[in-house]
């Protein structure tokens, strides 16, 4: 059977169908730093920073249409790195996969770590400001990571079923709280729909919104690793992508309108009237959560952060050692992380390193929120390279490979690929926001792409042995992915005879 | 009405990104050197060449929040007659940091009928050497009405798969750990089928 016929198959078959699809290119809404990027963002701008969301949505649009040109050629659980690897090569490939997901991970795992914590008290009052005046909120994030820690290291893995419904009833939860504060009346004077009116006076203001604005819709392509098991692929993660964004993109606006709608953005210092206000922080949620539903909103909206947070960190904990361990028996790595407990089996040094980053990581930013930001901005940076790297390889892909079949073709080629790219160096560009100092974001985003780039030199040059920036063939991707069996053996080495005979 | 919606959303469900067989087609190229003697609804069977036993493969799948693991357990049928009352014989490493020899531990049946094979279980020096270097998360012998049967659960030959971030990671089993696994599952036959 010809690899387009194949192809054609693979697309077809499948065991998941479209809400699956969709959930997974929505999932990305539940984590806490965009919830804090959606709330300081409406608190901060307003009306301009629902149209820097605007812009964003337009944007994210277009990179939607080139990812599923994308899977729909490559439809492989490798997705991004495999899309990069055959239209520039593995030296990209390995550079923008783990700058935009892995060293993400560490960044974005503490963040979620110290706002997990932080977010997750700010609804119950008392035990809040006990730790507030100590200054030690963020130390619950930490708590949760060293309790998931002990509990994997135990070969624990009881939260599975609870944690989804968990999740799903917190997405729920959002749309809720936004509809009710909408249509409750409002408790604030509003000087637009969005709280402040639009300001178009400053563009650089605005296009450094649009960085800030992008955060929430970075993730969506996360539906196109599902395409091997994804029934009509070619169809369905187009439709998932763009439906997806609208999904996220409402919520969103819903929950941010609510939110300048019932809480007052008043300053957190009354004598200090330029200095952070009460959107620019955590506590606009408890905040929110009283005004809609009183003390029982606060409470479920607490209960509700604290699990979604958990549900992330065991997550984390339970799946990096596993893939350390993994990368120790291939020798990738030390052989300590193939160590395991002898009676519970679980891989202790893994387990300790996944649980050591973040917590070391937030402890050195002493939990500091403002000190949080530049890192999920640095986040970003990275995100949106490996963006313009799968830009840049469809685009090659066009040229190199017309002849290559395509369930799914990007439209109005190549203006898509053009609009998003231009959209992201912008956004990249003009990052940094009012009040923040641009080395803060620029420094960890290059020194997280430089050690990667270095990282993926080294590996293809000397380890895999590769021109790194020989584009791969998509059949040896394809044929991969379609599952090759290795043959067996006739003979068997002689280790295996003599087991064979001792038997 | 609620206790039905709450029973079908506990019931069990594949995770969905889960390949049925994929794993085992990564263990295949792992256990480059057996035999293949067929398959019996999707799970393969192998043995050493010219050997007169062979053992089966089946997938394993557990789910996780965002992700699931997919281990292989290696099922082999054991000669002997099987106890009147269902058993399960646990073998554990013991230590709490270094692994300092193995258990048999009786997790159902009749302790005292079964007494004489977890002595000559926790005798034999073939399978204690062969069991040491394994990471096993499981090794059982379980009997039912089909006989006496060794099922191993092994740390290698899993497949961890993440959604967020997409992940798809096996880790393959090495060739010394495949060895030794042949080794306790030659040892345990030979023990079980002199106990009788």
């Amino acid at each position: 059977m010809s690899i387009e016929k194949k192809l054609t198959r693979h697309l077809q078959q499948g065991v998941v169908g479209f809400p699956v699809a969709l959930a997974s290119s929505v999932g990305v809404v539940m984590a806490s730093p965009v919830i804090l990027t959606v709330t300081s963002g409406f608190g901060m701008a307003g009306s301009t920073f629902a149209l820097a969301m605007l812009i964003a949505f337009i944007m994210m649009q277009a990179q939607a249409t080139t990812f599923a040109e994308a899977a729909s050629m490559m439809p492989t659980s490798g997705a991004v790195y495999d899309y990069i690897s055959c239209g520039l090569g593995r030296f990209w490939a390995i550079t923008g996969t783990i700058s935009a997901y892995l060293l993400v991970h560490v960044f974005a795992g503490t963040a979620e770590t110290i706002l997990s914590g932080i977010m997750a008290l700010v609804n119950f009052e008392h035990l809040n400001t006990m730790l507030e005046h100590s200054g030690t909120s963020w130390m619950v994030g930490v708590g949760l990571v060293v309790l998931f820690g002990i509990l994997n290291a135990l070969g624990v893995t009881i939260f599975g079923k609870a944690e989804i419904v968990l999740t799903f009833v917190m997405w729920a939860t959002l749309t809720v709280f936004g509809i009710i504060g909408l249509i409750k009346a409002p408790a604030v004077s509003l000087q637009g729909w969005f709280g402040s009116p639009l300001d178009l006076s400053d563009a650089s203001g605005v296009l450094s919104l649009i960085g800030m604005a992008m955060f929430m819709f970075v993730g969506f392509e996360l539906v196109t690793p599902l395409a091997p098991e994804l029934k009509n692929a070619g169809r369905n993660i187009p439709r998932a992508a763009k439906l997806g964004l609208t999904g996220v993109a409402v919520t969103m606006a819903i929950y941010g309108a609510a939110m300048v709608h019932q809480v007052a953005n008043v300053a957190m210092d009354p004598k200090n009237p330029t200095g952070p206000h009460l959107l620019d922080t955590p506590m606009a949620i408890p905040a929110f959560a009283d005004q809609v539903m009183g003390p029982f909103g606060k409470i479920w909206l607490g209960i509700g952060l604290l699990f979604a947070g958990a549900a992330t960190i065991n997550t984390l904990i339970a799946a990096l050692p596993r893939i350390l361990y993994g990368m120790a028996v291939d020798g990738a790595l030390p052989k300590a992380f193939t160590y395991l407990h002898p009676r519970f089996k679980t891989p202790l040094v893994g387990i300790l390193v996944a649980v050591v980053i973040p917590c070391v990581h937030a402890w050195f930013i002493q939990g500091d929120l403002d000190r949080i930001m530049p890192l999920v901005l640095a986040a970003v940076c990275a995100w949106g390279v490996a963006y313009l790297l799968v830009n840049l390889a469809i685009v090659r892909l066009r040229f190199t490979r017309p002849d290559f079949p395509r369930a799914y073709r990007s439209p109005w080629f190549p203006l898509p690929q053009i609009i998003s790219s231009v959209g992201i160096l912008i956004a990249i560009w003009y990052i940094t926001p009012p009040g923040m100092h641009p080395r803060d974001i620029y420094l960890p985003f290059g020194i997280m792409l430089g050690l990667t780039a270095l990282y993926a030199l080294v590996w293809t040059v000397f380890v895999q042995k590769v021109n790194p920036f020989r584009a791969v063939a998509i059949e040896d991707i394809l044929a991969e992915e379609f599952g090759k069996v290795g043959g067996h053996a006739s003979l068997i080495d002689e280790e295996l005879k003599r087991v064979a005979s001792g038997a | 009405m609620l206790p039905l919606v709450l029973e079908r959303l506990w019931q069990p469900r594949l995770p969905r990104a889960y390949r049925p067989g994929a794993t085992l087609v990564r263990l295949a190229q792992d256990l480059n050197g057996l035999e293949v003697v067929g398959a019996e609804e999707g799970c393969p069977a192998y043995r050493l060449p010219a050997a007169d036993w062979f053992f089966r493969v089946e997938e394993r799948v557990e789910s996780q929040f965002l992700l699931h693991t997919v281990s292989c357990c290696f099922v082999l049928a054991l000669p002997g007659t099987a106890p009147s009352r269902p058993s399960r014989l646990q073998l554990q490493h013991r230590g709490n940091w270094q692994r300092s020899g193995f258990a048999c531990l009786c997790r159902e049946g009749d302790g005292a009928a079964l007494a004489g094979l977890m002595a000559l279980l926790q005798q034999d020096r073939d399978l204690h050497t062969a069991l040491m270097p394994l990471d096993f998360k499981r090794c059982e012998l379980i009997a039912d009405e089909q006989g006496w049967r060794l099922e191993v659960e092994h740390f290698a030959a899993s497949e961890v798969v993440g959604s967020f971030p997409p992940f798809r990671r096996y880790i393959r089993l090495l060739s010394t750990q495949k060895l030794a696994l042949l080794a306790v599952m030659a040892a345990v036959r030979r023990v079980v089928a002199s106990a009788g």
